[in-house]
């Protein structure tokens, strides 16, 4: 590569000449205690609450307590150099991420910066990570689905653009896998997805980055990390860093996902910064705004109208809505969902998938408790096809679970509990999925086809998923062009029952069904 | 707010004796006991028998006193009860900070600002006459100019006001350069 210096001098000069040089005025302090990553400065009469302050060496911090002679700053960065008589400077600005299009594919850290070592993003603009969720004039009926492509998840718990769905469940259930799953199922469906990871090691974030990369899922998304090795600030915004980064597609008329993994260890950062803060707390030592701290999140995650969306971009796109679902995970101690966190956010969200630990090790993956799992704006946005097909599912579930209770004790059974029994077995084994497979519509269609019109009856319950999987690969191998019919339109008829029919008998007549 | 850090626990005896000398209308009296107080702690000799365990409080106490005394500044009830919480603290240190404190307090009460110029040269009668008026103008009150002399500033100046800086220095200007073409 050939170095034109002339050019660079040009480039240079040409920036020189757009430098306005005009005097710096600011608010200085100086610390008076530093205590893990809290700061108190005595000085800065004229900062705002969360206004960004810098420290000596380009450490930054966000002011999060005006007291009446002090000011306390949570720091960002790496606050072991910093000292007691050290000057800190207002900046003026409330803290701001990078937004837009160049962001993904990439892995920021909670203040947008690259961590991923592939060079500097140029990003469309900067917004505030504090802002307020739209009005309720600007929302427009959740009424579009979210295709997780999770059968059991589209089926029971039907996501629609702009909700907000809890997974929730204790650890090692699949919290973080659903989500991995419905990210790579948005794979050319225009939906851009943003993972947020909070306090988590970064082992695990490594590989969740190189999963999406291998299922080429991170070309649609933005992970944003603050690690357990970060400080409880930045893994305090890093949500909010998420959701500006997602209303972003929202405000312009797109799609966007935001998974936040987890809000119980986003808590866990901001209880840690109060407490140093010496804010009162209150139950479980969490300060009286947590309930706050979540809702305030959660609500931005919204579907909004066309209107709303002209204003924002002034014209440029027009008769287009946007959304923002969320999807916030919480982990739960011993399957305690009436703990303090889970019962907050199972309050604001429009939802929650359960996950157990007992059905994920009995093999039931992903390991949702029907029962518990609900949606409450979501079967709105379920599709034609979907709920025509698994709409009596979860009564069959529920059934099953009872009967299975009461089969243990019952020495003989009548035929048409076990029938019910056989049946409820079948509905479980079709529900079951693998990781990094989601399916398509049309997929999940055949799927339930199966239960529904009985063509699994007289079939043993372990060889349902094997005789699934199967059929699944020959319709890829020879219907794909059906599929990607029914996918593109998704509503149930005679004539499509009828082909389904065919379909399935043509399978019945080959050979790869054995 | 964390009563460890010496700056804050400084700010906070400045801010009683304040308090009390504004009750007992003896404000410049403290200054003078606070300024020998400062004089005090700077000397060596003195703080080794302060802190000495062959001495009693009591002793320490006398011997303070004593010292006052021979500066012809007799110490008030309320400044002997504080000079020995100081003596039993032990809060040499803090005398300095202290004495700083009550002076800015003592200025913010009488209406009177600190203004700090850093000018990277002497500024001309008319210049420091022209940058009073204007920050009288704008705080409304009186203002206490000091100036003071850096090269390093190449040009211009930075000027302190309560805890706001204007910097309108060279070097200033440079790293906002800097910062914009980086």
């Amino acid at each position: 590569m050939t170095i034109n210096s002339a050019e660079i001098s040009a480039i240079i000069k040409q920036r020189i000449e757009q430098f306005a040089i005009t005097p710096t005025v600011y608010n200085e302090g100086t610390i008076i205690s530093l205590k893990d990553g809290i700061v108190q400065v005595y000085g800065l009469e004229e900062v705002m609450a969360g206004e960004m302050v810098e420290f000596v060496g380009g450490i930054y911090g966000m002011a999060l307590n005006l007291e009446r002679d002090s000011v306390g700053v949570a720091v960002f960065g790496n606050y072991e150099n910093l000292c007691e008589g050290q000057k800190v400077k207002t900046t003026g600005r409330v803290l701001s991420v990078p937004v837009g299009e160049a962001l993904l594919g990439r892995v920021v850290n909670a203040l947008g910066d690259p961590i991923d070592g592939k060079g500097p993003i140029v990003a469309n603009q900067v917004v505030a990570i504090e802002k307020v969720a739209p009005g309720v004039i600007t929302r427009q009926t959740v009424d579009q689905p979210l295709q997780t492509g999770i059968k059991a998840i589209d089926v029971m718990v039907p996501i629609g653009r702009g909700q907000r769905e809890l997974i929730i469940g204790d650890r090692q259930t699949g919290k973080t896998a659903i989500t991995i799953d419905a990210i790579i199922n948005q794979k050319n469906s225009g939906v851009k997805c943003i993972y947020v990871a909070i306090g988590q090691k970064n082992s695990s974030v490594s590989s969740i980055v190189r999963r999406l990369e291998q299922e080429d899922a991170l070309k649609h998304t933005i992970v944003v990390v603050a690690s357990a090795a970060d400080t409880a600030a930045l893994q305090y915004i890093a949500p909010y860093s998420g959701c500006t980064m997602g209303e972003y597609f929202r405000d312009r008329g797109e799609d966007a996902l935001v998974v936040y993994d987890d809000l119980t260890k986003h808590a866990w950062a901001y209880r840690q910064i109060s407490l140093l803060l010496r804010r009162p707390p209150g139950r479980e030592a969490y300060p009286g705004d947590i309930f706050y701290l979540h809702s305030r999140l959660l609500e931005r995650a919204s579907r909004v109208n066309s209107t709303y969306v002209e204003e924002i971009t002034q014209g440029a796109v027009k008769g287009k809505t946007g959304s923002l679902t969320a999807l916030p995970i919480v982990e739960t101690q011993a399957g305690d969902f009436s703990a303090f966190i889970p019962t907050n956010v199972i309050s604001i969200t429009d939802g929650q998938i359960y996950l157990e630990t007992d059905l994920f090790n009995s093999g039931i993956r992903p390991a949702i408790n029907a029962g518990l799992s609900v949606s409450r704006v979501g079967s709105a946005a379920q599709t034609g096809l979907i709920k025509e097909l698994g709409g009596g599912m979860r009564l069959v579930l529920a059934q099953y679970r009872e009967l299975e209770a009461f089969a243990q004790f019952a020495s003989e059974l009548d035929e048409a509990t076990r029938k019910q029994l056989e049946r409820g077995q079948r509905a479980v084994e079709v529900l079951k999925q693998s990781q990094y497979n989601p399916l398509s519509v049309a997929e999940m269609a055949v799927s339930l086809f199966l239960i529904s019109k009985h063509y699994l009856d007289n079939m043993q319950a372990n060889e349902v998923v094997d005789f699934e999987e199967r059929l699944i690969r020959y319709l890829r191998s020879y219907y794909q062009q059906f599929l990607d019919e029914i996918t593109l339109n998704p509503v149930y008829s005679s004539a499509l029952e009828a082909k389904l029919r065919q379909v399935i008998d043509s399978f019945h007549e080959t050979t790869s069904h054995i | 707010m964390n009563i460890d850090s010496a700056q804050t626990q400084a700010y906070f005896y400045a801010k009683v004796i304040f308090a009390l000398a504004v009750t007992q209308n003896n404000i410049l009296e403290w200054e003078k006991v606070l300024k020998v107080l400062v004089a005090i702690t700077q000397d060596n000799e003195i703080k080794d028998v302060c802190f000495s365990p062959r001495f009693t409080l009591q002793q320490r106490l006398l011997l303070v006193t004593e010292i006052y005394a021979a500066m012809r500044i007799t110490l008030f009830p309320t400044a002997l009860s504080f000079m020995r919480l100081f003596l039993e603290k032990r809060h040499f240190n803090l005398a300095a900070r202290i004495a700083q404190s009550y002076s800015d307090l003592q200025d913010y009460h009488s209406d009177v600002l600190k203004m700090r110029v850093i000018s990277a040269q002497e500024l001309t009668e008319e210049e420091k006459l022209a940058l009073l008026d204007s920050v009288t103008a704008c705080y409304q009150c009186q203002i206490k100019p000091n100036y003071v002399i850096d090269q390093a500033l190449i040009g211009g100046a930075i000027i302190y006001v309560k805890d706001k800086v204007i910097d309108a220095s060279v070097l200033g200007q440079l790293q906002q350069l800097k910062n914009f073409l980086r």
